[in-house]
């Protein structure tokens, strides 16, 4: 599983949600945890980032900057372009999952989700990760 | 084009997100086209979203009186709220946004192309709501473990006067 001192970027433009991701996320014991209300914020966060985050968790459908057009520009600075990546979202269509897997995705959690759903996606995503080395 | 599977999978997905969200069983009373004067339910909070595909236009709507939102956002978010705001409103539409997407990924394979949408919410005190007579409205009466709320769904055939 992740270290608890993961330094973790939540992205969703809706209060409420950040409010349950990063409730979860504490009680899995994270406690190095920024929000961003959209994609455009969550870039400035990454650009200033130092060290550099370790995974960002975001929404996918987001005013301004969406989380899908967020990956692609994680994924295009070579400065954290392997930053792991996972998009959350409300849009379970196949083409969409697809779409955020072409773009270069570390994983995807559909929501609804239960705090002991998105603890298994974390470290299917670690231990994904790990196996990547 | 069945549309019938239109409510059905709504309410599926209804029961699938106060549970997975919120741990609080909700279940769907009555699924009806009688709409009685909505005054009576003390919508307090509403979400509406836009709906559009190539065959059919219309909106979802997720009302809730106060007495049921306050403690529904208490389970989902851990913290008490003493009233509805600009603060816990999003809340919301969030659970539209889950209900409609969830919603939408099983009902297009079924031969529609329903558009993602971005809600818009209403806080007022016991709203009152005006249904557009050429639509076909559903409402979707539903019992939780916090109380009542309702889902109303207004669908036309596009063309349709």
């Amino acid at each position: 599983m992740f270290a608890p001192n993961t330094k973790i970027l939540v992205v969703d433009d809706m209060m409420t949600m950040r409010k349950i991701v990063m409730k979860n996320l504490k009680e899995m014991g994270f406690s190095v945890i920024t929000e961003a209300a959209d994609g455009n914020l969550a870039w400035k966060e990454l650009a200033a980032a130092n060290p550099a985050f370790d995974l960002v968790i975001s929404d996918w459908n987001m005013p301004n900057c969406s989380g899908l057009e967020l990956l692609k520009k994680v994924r295009a600075d070579a400065k954290i372009s392997k930053t792991p990546f996972i998009m959350l979202t409300a849009e379970a269509e196949q083409h969409q999952v697809k779409e955020a897997v072409m773009a270069g995705v570390t994983n995807y959690m559909i929501k609804p989700f239960t705090p002991e759903g998105m603890k298994e996606k974390l470290e299917a995503t670690h231990k994904k990760l790990s196996a990547q080395k | 084009m069945d549309l019938s599977i239109i409510p059905k999978t709504i309410a599926a997905s209804i029961e699938d997100t106060f549970q997975t969200m919120s741990g609080s069983k909700a279940s769907i009373l009555e699924i009806s086209s009688e709409w009685e004067n909505s005054q009576a339910y003390a919508i307090d909070i509403m979400s509406v979203l836009g709906l559009s595909s190539a065959a059919l236009s219309g909106s979802i709507s997720l009302g809730f009186p106060k007495q049921t939102y306050l403690p529904l956002i208490e389970k989902i978010l851990g913290e008490k709220h003493e009233s509805i705001n600009r603060e816990n409103a999003d809340a919301c539409a969030e659970i539209l946004n889950i209900i409609y997407a969830s919603a939408r990924a099983k009902i297009n394979p079924h031969g529609f192309d329903f558009q993602p949408a971005i809600p818009t919410t209403l806080i007022a005190k016991a709203l009152d709501i005006s249904l557009n007579e050429g639509c076909k409205s559903m409402k979707i009466k539903c019992a939780s473990d916090c109380g009542d709320f309702f889902v109303i769904l207004a669908l036309k055939r596009n063309g349709q006067k």
